[in-house]
């Protein structure tokens, strides 16, 4: 799998996921029940863990999603390593989250699960550009030289 | 014999070559980088997770308001269902047309039905119907919405009782999602999930699309308006000069005399 293609399945993954908190976000200021199967998202979308120092978490993963995907966007391996940060912060907030919608609020959210879904692949394909990007600078000669140089010699009596 | 060593471990540049060597090379190892992108990472999400823990304390202390009303009492051990207040058998019926946003139709529930309750309904002698409906604006929607799924509970007569003891300005944003959210958590016996899950369905649009029509066929031009009967006939429009109990004493109790076997 070459790099574009990664870059363009991740691009894919951070829209979706810009899509999930959208609706959420909508929903959230619209003051308008979310469409919900699992029958628990107005239970954890209105609960005291829907905020983050008042910031409803909707808005939170938006800007993440928004983040994510710039940093897609843009090439080089700092941007994409900025990008597995952003994703692996999301999923473990996100994993957060999924414990507390189960062991405290015991209801769970369709649109949460997706974004987290959404959120665990996200992380597993920007942490594998990044370990391309680290295993291709390690093969690169210039890397090699920078590694301790030999023994040196002892000086003949 | 002496050995020549470079003045410098770093190789020598070649001419021509770029002064910086690609952003790639200058990275740490493959085992640093993931550590050091997955620490920030950790770092990062244990601050979020700790703010969001503390936060959700904070909250925990401003919790939403819970709403105790006369009502809880009013009604309470009387048999509700869907609209109706009161025994099923019971032989006459009083008909209330009304709009949350009324206060008029307020003060009536809030004022003169627990005196027809502890009178009339409570005995079985009486059931009251409430049909609520969108005759003011927008926020009556909402109100009547409510109110519906409630009766879809059993609860609609304890909706409307709180929803009036918070009534506000006509059209000036008292009447909102967040306040029934809050109502529904406070009655007792009610389902508040079930009732926001119920506020937006078909089975609610459909029952006040008929009592708007209901509203239409009985030319009601007014909240509150009233029709009085005999359960299970046609029933009349109730006129009445005030909204005292005394004003509706007498109808009632003249229907009730002519039921009597």
């Amino acid at each position: 799998v070459n790099d574009r293609a990664l870059r363009a399945a991740g691009v894919v993954l951070a829209l979706a996921g810009l899509a999930v908190t959208s609706y959420l976000t909508y929903s959230h200021y619209a003051d308008d029940q979310v469409f919900c199967s699992t029958g628990g998202c107005e239970t954890v979308l209105r609960s005291r863990y829907a905020d983050l120092a008042g910031i409803p978490v909707a808005v939170l993963g938006l800007a993440g999603y928004a983040a994510i995907l710039a940093a897609l966007l843009v090439p080089g391996e700092l941007a994409s390593l900025a990008a597995a940060v952003l994703s692996t912060v999301g999923l473990a907030f996100g994993v957060y989250l999924i414990v507390i919608q189960v062991a405290v609020l015991e209801a769970l959210c369709q649109w949460c699960l997706t974004s987290d879904g959404v959120l665990f692949a996200l992380a597993v394909l920007t942490c594998w550009r990044v370990a391309r990007f680290a295993r291709e600078a390690r093969a690169q000669p210039e890397l090699a030289a920078r590694q301790p140089p030999p023994p040196r010699p002892r000086a003949a009596p | 014999v002496s050995v020549q060593y470079p003045k410098s471990r770093a190789p020598q540049k070649k001419p021509g070559a770029p002064r910086r060597k690609p952003i790639a090379n200058r990275l740490p190892a493959t085992r640093w980088l993931l550590l050091g992108g997955v620490g920030i990472a950790c770092g990062v999400a244990a601050i979020l997770i700790a703010v969001s823990l503390l936060g959700s304390k904070k909250t925990e202390r401003a919790a939403p308001p819970v709403y105790q009303t006369a009502g809880t009492k009013v009604f309470k051990g009387i048999p509700q269902r869907s609209q109706l207040l009161g025994r099923q058998d019971a032989p006459v019926t009083l008909v209330e047309y009304a709009d949350l946003q009324c206060p008029f139709c307020r003060d009536f529930t809030i004022d003169t039905l627990p005196v027809l309750v502890r009178e009339y309904v409570r005995a079985g002698k009486v059931r009251v119907e409430f049909r609520p409906i969108s005759f003011i604006g927008p926020e009556s929607v909402l109100g009547t919405r409510a109110v519906i799924a409630a009766g879809l509970q059993n609860r609609a007569w304890n909706m409307a009782d709180v929803l009036y003891e918070q009534q506000g300005a006509e059209n000036e944003g008292w009447l909102t999602k967040t306040l029934v959210r809050n109502v529904a958590a406070s009655l007792p016996d009610l389902d508040q999930a079930r009732l926001l899950s119920d506020l937006d369905s078909s089975t609610v649009n459909d029952i006040a699309s008929a009592l708007e029509a209901n509203a239409r066929s009985d030319a009601v031009n007014e909240t509150p308006f009233f029709l009085l009967g005999k359960t299970g006939d046609v029933k009349t429009r109730l006129r009445v000069a005030t909204l005292e109990p005394a004003a509706f004493r007498p109808a009632i109790d003249a229907l009730l005399k002519t039921s009597s076997p």
